[in-house]
């Protein structure tokens, strides 16, 4: 009996010691990036990795006074967005509040439900046929769906166990090392943000997911934040997961969850 | 003849042990390239299973079954046997991710 107590016990505390709120998370999460970068307001996490460095904050507002490389696909994607029969779907046909609800925990079928999830799921319906998860059409239909909340809060809820079960499982992806380089999300992100890695300077975590998706660059495209995850596990020598499994899709309840309260952007330009 | 034999008994005795991937069937110890390779396989279906294999090992174990088409390629064994070690290192990963790691501050 004594020993069944101590068993239960010590299985309450380790569940204890990951399982916190968001608001107590997100509270710690800012404290740490406010140790490292004093100076930067919260509000300006919505900017990302330019609200870190001047120079290429420079060069960031220099091509959104252009005509950002965004641009036209952006337009497209609100074209498709009608051509699909995506103002037909349930979920979807109020644009901006779809980006502001998701991801949010669905309790039938206790998993998490994105953007990008319920997207196929309507094209599906729509057409009969598969949309992919990382590029193409459903960057350009996705990155009009987030424009139309442009100014609006990201704003991700955690409120029953089953949700908070998911997010502590994306919270461990998050925090937990994996790859050849036995590296965490959190090494990059968190402790080094601010950093060079080679040519580029590492973005806050903080702010990762109000401007999704995102045009790079490197790409010469857009991209969803799940492309960005396969790109990020490549580079840590881990096998990068299906793009809207499970596991991805709960990094990603996490992920957004630590940028609540941060405005979502229409500025989605990355190097 | 004799000497030729004797000659030849060496030659092969001497290959056998110079290269240790080559197999003797005949000493009844098993394969070490087989064994590698299956501990290699087992270990990445393992890390696959849990979403922790690492991004090289599967291009790995491919790699080493085409080098093992050469008879006692020691490059083969080695190539399997650093896969497994791979898929060792992801194993440790995984215990240690199953408690739930939480930020250092
Ligand atoms: C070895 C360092 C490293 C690790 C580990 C790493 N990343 Fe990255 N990540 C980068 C670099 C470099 C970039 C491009 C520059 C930037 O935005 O930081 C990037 C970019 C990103 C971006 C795009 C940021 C933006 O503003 O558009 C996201 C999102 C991201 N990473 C998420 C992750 C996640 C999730 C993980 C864990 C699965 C991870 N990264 C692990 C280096 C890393």
């Amino acid at each position: 009996m004594k020993k069944i107590i101590t068993t239960v016990v010590g299985i309450g505390f380790l569940v204890g010691a990951a399982s916190a709120d968001v608001a107590s998370d997100q509270k710690a999460f800012i404290d740490h990036f406010k140790s490292i970068q004093p100076n930067v307001e919260f509000a300006d996490y919505t900017n990302g990795v330019y609200a870190y460095d001047a120079g290429s904050r420079d060069q960031f507002e220099e091509i959104l006074d252009g005509i950002p490389p965004y641009e036209d696909a952006v337009e497209k994607g609100g074209l498709e967005f009608v051509k699909f029969g995506f103002n037909k779907c349930d979920a979807l046909k109020d644009p901006a509040a779809a980006r502001v609800k998701h991801p949010y925990f669905d309790e039938a079928t206790q998993k998490v439900v994105t953007l990008e999830g319920v997207m196929k799921a309507c094209y599906l319906k729509q057409t009969g046929k598969k949309l992919g998860s990382k590029k193409g059409k459903i960057a350009r239909m996705s990155a009009w769906i987030s424009d139309q909340a442009a100014g609006e809060k990201v704003n991700v809820k955690v409120d029953t166990a089953g949700a908070q079960a998911a997010y502590d499982e994306g919270k461990a992806f998050f925090y937990g090392k994996r790859g050849q380089f036995n590296m965490s999300c959190a090494d990059c992100h968190v402790y080094y943000a601010g950093k060079k890695a080679r040519a580029d300077i590492l973005s806050p975590a903080l702010g990762h997911t109000t401007h999704v998706p995102m045009y790079r660059a490197k790409w010469g495209g857009m991209g969803t934040l799940q492309r960005r995850y396969g790109g990020c596990l490549k580079n840590m020598r881990a096998k990068p997961i299906s793009a809207q499994s499970e596991t991805m899709n709960n990094l990603e309840y996490f992920h957004q969850a630590m940028s609540n309260d941060l405005e979502i952007t229409a500025d989605r330009y990355r190097k | 003849m004799k000497k030729l034999l004797l000659t030849t008994l060496t030659v092969l005795s001497m290959s056998a042990y110079a290269v240790p991937s080559c197999h003797n069937w005949n000493d009844g110890s098993s394969d070490p390239f087989a064994a590698a390779i299956s501990a290699a396989e087992a270990g990445y279906a393992a890390n696959l299973k849990v979403n922790m294999a690492w991004r090289d090992t599967g291009k790995m174990i491919k790699e080493a079954k085409k080098l093992s088409a050469t008879p006692c390629s020691d490059a083969a064994l080695a190539l399997a046997n650093k896969a497994h070690t791979q898929t060792v290192n992801a194993t440790t990963q995984t215990s240690v991710i199953s408690s739930s790691p939480g930020p250092r501050f």
